[in-house]
């Protein structure tokens, strides 16, 4: 899911992180409409919320708005940026580490929530900036590693490519095209992802509030140890298969590594 | 090179708003609190039921005594720490407010119910809140109070 990189990525790779992390965004944006009236998934209604304050001078609405925008923007530029700089010395670090980043800052908005919050105007700002980040966060990686094809904090564009897709099945030209299969279920598993995590947020919202967060930082945890199980396993089998190799090196050297002058005389 | 500039010149801005907004230390919340006098209350169409029972509660009519509700509190007042005190004649009230939001909303609540408010008009005199109903209504309802001296 998070280990490997741009075109050497499968539809499944693609589906299963998708798949996780638009549940994930949909449990934030609901729960951070629910607890602070704001979205803090997408960004562009704050676009049109922005030119809105500027047309009726409320520079303190103007300079938070901004805020968001610019929290979501530097959360992709965090993300993008720890991908492209540390890919070569530890892929999965380079993928994990804005998932982690994420999951620190959805678990301090959780913790402050339950511990700490009296529900005043600063703190509601704060947090709805410390979850546009994290959004920003995981949108950056998941459409930086998967070459744009998984963009999972908003489903406008989704949309537009699943009507696009939807319309060229109409032709018997690209009905059985694989490519746009394949691209069509990605899109429709984002989609019905979101949706359930925003139902599991809008039923769960009553009894839990911001207990909500905890949910959201265990799936964010699935996403961070599921590769890693995976190198963890692969190494394990690399190791057991090494020292097979050696047991049997040393018990007899003749059969495994033949002299290749040897065999070439014979 | 024109890029890294841009790049400083882009985070520079946003450490810079940040300052300005905490030196400037100007809070919407510090607008509401204050004593303020009910002036008009246009529940225009709207289906009466929506409007919850939260503090001073006034029905007009014999028959609607269970489904108009809505606060008829001569005096609101908004104190620090979210406290507001909804008083009558005879009558006080203690709930809860809050804003929301980026300062648009505002949260009313007496622990069992709560109400949202988008602030229509928020001046040194006057406040304009329109009621925040379920989508199915149509129309709406308003709230103005004006600063009591």
């Amino acid at each position: 899911m998070l280990r490997k990189y741009s075109n050497t990525r499968s539809l499944g790779d693609n589906i299963k992180l998708g798949v996780l992390t638009a549940i994930v965004a949909g449990m934030v944006n609901v729960a951070s409409f629910m607890l602070f009236y704001s979205f803090s998934s997408n960004v562009t209604g704050y676009f049109a919320i922005l030119a809105s304050e500027v047309s009726q001078n409320n520079y303190y609405q103007i300079a938070i708005v901004l805020l968001w925008i610019m929290s979501f923007f530097l959360g992709s530029f965090i993300s993008n940026f720890i991908v492209i700089h540390f890919n070569r010395r530890n892929t999965y670090l380079a993928h994990a580490m804005p998932i982690m980043l994420e999951l620190l800052c959805i678990l301090g908005v959780a913790i402050y929530g339950t511990s700490f919050y009296k529900g005043t105007l600063f703190e509601t700002e704060l947090m709805l900036m410390i979850l546009l980040l994290s959004m920003g966060l995981q949108n950056g990686l998941t459409a930086s590693i998967s070459n744009f094809a998984v963009k999972t904090t908003h489903l406008t564009g989704a949309t537009t490519d699943l009507a696009i897709l939807f319309s060229m099945f109409t032709h018997k030209k690209y009905r059985n095209n694989k490519d746009i299969k394949d691209k069509a279920k990605l899109l429709i598993s984002i989609f019905s992802s979101y949706l359930l995590g925003a139902f599991i947020a809008a039923f769960l919202y009553q009894s839990l509030k911001f207990n909500v967060f905890f949910i959201v930082v265990a799936f964010l945890t699935v996403v961070i140890f599921y590769d890693l199980s995976k190198i963890y396993k692969f190494n394990r089998s690399l190791k057991v298969y090494k020292l097979k190799k050696q047991e049997a090196e040393q018990q007899n050297p003749d059969n495994i590594r033949p002299n290749p002058k040897q065999v070439a005389i014979s | 090179m024109k890029i890294r500039i841009a790049l400083i010149f882009f985070f520079t801005s946003i450490a810079v708003t940040v300052l300005a907004l905490v030196g400037k230390k100007y809070n919407p919340e510090n607008e509401f609190v204050g004593s303020w006098e009910e002036i008009d209350w246009n529940i225009k169409e709207a289906e009466k039921s929506v409007v919850t029972n939260l503090g001073l509660v006034a029905t007009s009519t014999e028959e609607d005594r269970d489904s108009i509700r809505f606060h008829t509190a001569k005096s609101w007042k908004f104190r620090p720490g979210g406290v507001l005190i909804l008083q009558d004649q005879h009558e006080e009230k203690e709930l809860e407010w809050r804003l929301k939001g980026r300062g648009h909303i505002l949260e009313i609540t007496d622990g069992m119910v709560t109400e949202f408010y988008d602030i229509n008009l928020l001046s040194d005199e006057k406040i304009e809140l329109n009621y925040i109903a379920p989508s199915f209504v149509k129309d709406y309802a308003r709230l103005v109070i004006k600063r009591s001296s």
